[in-house]
């Protein structure tokens, strides 16, 4: 089955090689979610991903005729993504400006402007959480991300980034535990009340997560 | 790696899958044996269960984007150039409308600082123009000596793309996007009257502020 899968989707991607269009919108479609986490993981804070997004959208159509092998699909797009928001990244001082430019802040403020989407900041966790996430080594924070979106598998992980299932599945449980430990260091004492959870609390966690 | 690292990256797995649904039976019951000696675990698992879902739901808010997103393939049919134009340029234009501005100006805003406008037509004749980049260049240069070009936006954005009649790569239309400053007479801001109808409001100027940045 996981066969006759993967040769439908170099199908998809040779036909979308050679110019199909609809081929080539059912490919963007199906991987532009993972995409989204790559430039996550990659840009720089001030980009927004719908920016990001659309340029690689853009390389994809424009360069797509150029890939020899189809198999090689997923770690070309994760290129594409991640040039793109390196790309942005040696833009970003020139970005920063034009926020300034319309900005009601101080020109000096470390954040967006009111109004402008910061990309993750639906709740103060998130960001915070997320803030921290980006301290993380690359090499974690990019599966860790990825893991984030909804039915990403460590083996479709691992296609994207080139690497073993063991290994994604490795690095992914590493930046977990690196990322509690930069939570727990930047929630300082009130951490340590908290590690107070009995076998009571353990059960309930099972209870929770074995469904 | 050595012992002591090979222990915790196995700890690390076991909440690993745990959290992520993937352990078996095997695995769970390992769970309850460390955790029997090491309560500290299911502390570990909780806040790792917890920082998965703070972390999904951030993703999913952030990669969102990714849904309104399409390839830039063909025209949409029923839809015209200038209708897409529009539409594009109003997402692109968010960074303004992020500051509540909608922003009008009289026709007599032209007065800008010395040497725009036509006046810096003659110099422009001087410059060697033969190229539209060259032109764009000698736009933003001379723009940029007088104040009235401020820059141009980083991106381009594509309203439209085809496969080139070369037979070889895409032929696609794009909008470039200029930033130019201009001193204006009269200033509004789009608001909703109590009908939900759209009025002009004209700006006051502060009276102590004698100018400030944008």
């Amino acid at each position: 089955m996981d066969e006759a899968n993967a040769t439908a989707a170099e199908n998809l991607v040779s036909v979308a090689v050679g110019g199909d269009r609809e081929a080539l919108r059912a490919l963007w479609h199906q991987h532009r979610r993972w995409v989204a986490a790559v430039l996550l993981a990659h840009k720089p804070r001030q980009a927004e991903v719908d920016d990001l997004l659309q340029e690689v959208a853009m390389a994809m159509v424009s360069r797509i005729g150029g890939l020899r092998d189809p198999a090689a699909f997923k770690p070309w797009l994760r290129a594409v993504a991640i040039n793109a928001a390196k790309t942005a990244a040696r833009r970003r001082p020139r970005g920063a400006a034009w926020l300034r430019l319309v900005g009601r802040g101080s020109p000096d403020a470390d954040g967006p402007p009111d109004g402008v989407s910061a990309d993750v900041s639906t709740t103060e966790e998130g960001t915070r959480v997320m803030a921290l996430a980006q301290k993380l080594a690359e090499g974690y924070r990019e599966p860790l991300l990825m893991k984030c979106v909804r039915g990403m598998s460590y083996r479709q992980i691992g296609q994207v980034l080139g690497m073993p299932e063991t290994t994604v599945e490795t690095r992914i449980a590493r930046g977990r535990r690196m990322l509690r430990e930069l939570v727990d260091a930047t929630n300082g004492p009130r951490a340590e009340q908290e590690n107070q959870i009995d076998a009571d609390a353990g059960a309930s966690v099972t209870a929770r997560v074995q469904r | 790696m050595n012992d002591h690292e090979e222990t915790r990256d196995g700890r690390d797995i076991l909440i690993s899958r745990v959290i992520d649904g993937e352990a078996c039976a095997a695995e769970w019951d390992e769970l309850r044996i460390l955790a029997a000696a090491d309560a500290s675990l299911w502390r570990d698992v909780a806040e790792a269960q917890r920082l998965q879902n703070v972390m999904e739901h951030a993703v999913a808010c952030a990669t969102a984007a990714a849904e309104r997103t399409d390839l830039p393939t063909h025209d949409a049919a029923g839809v015209s150039l200038g209708e897409r134009l529009s539409a594009r340029a109003w997402r692109f234009s968010g960074w303004v409308a992020a500051a509540s501005v909608a922003l009008a100006w009289g026709i007599a805003s032209t007065q800008t600082s010395p040497g725009t406008g036509r006046g810096s037509t003659n110099t422009a004749s001087l410059l060697p123009v033969s190229t539209p980049d060259e032109a764009v260049q000698a736009y933003l240069d001379l723009g940029a000596k007088s104040g009235r070009v401020v820059g141009e936006m980083p991106q381009r954005v594509i309203m439209q793309s085809r496969p080139a009649q070369t037979g070889r790569g895409f032929e696609v239309l794009y909008l470039r996007q200029f930033v130019e400053r201009a001193v204006v007479t009269d200033l509004y801001h789009a608001d909703g009257d109590d009908a939900g109808g759209k009025v002009l409001v004209p700006v006051v100027r502060p009276a102590s502020t004698r100018g400030g940045s944008l």
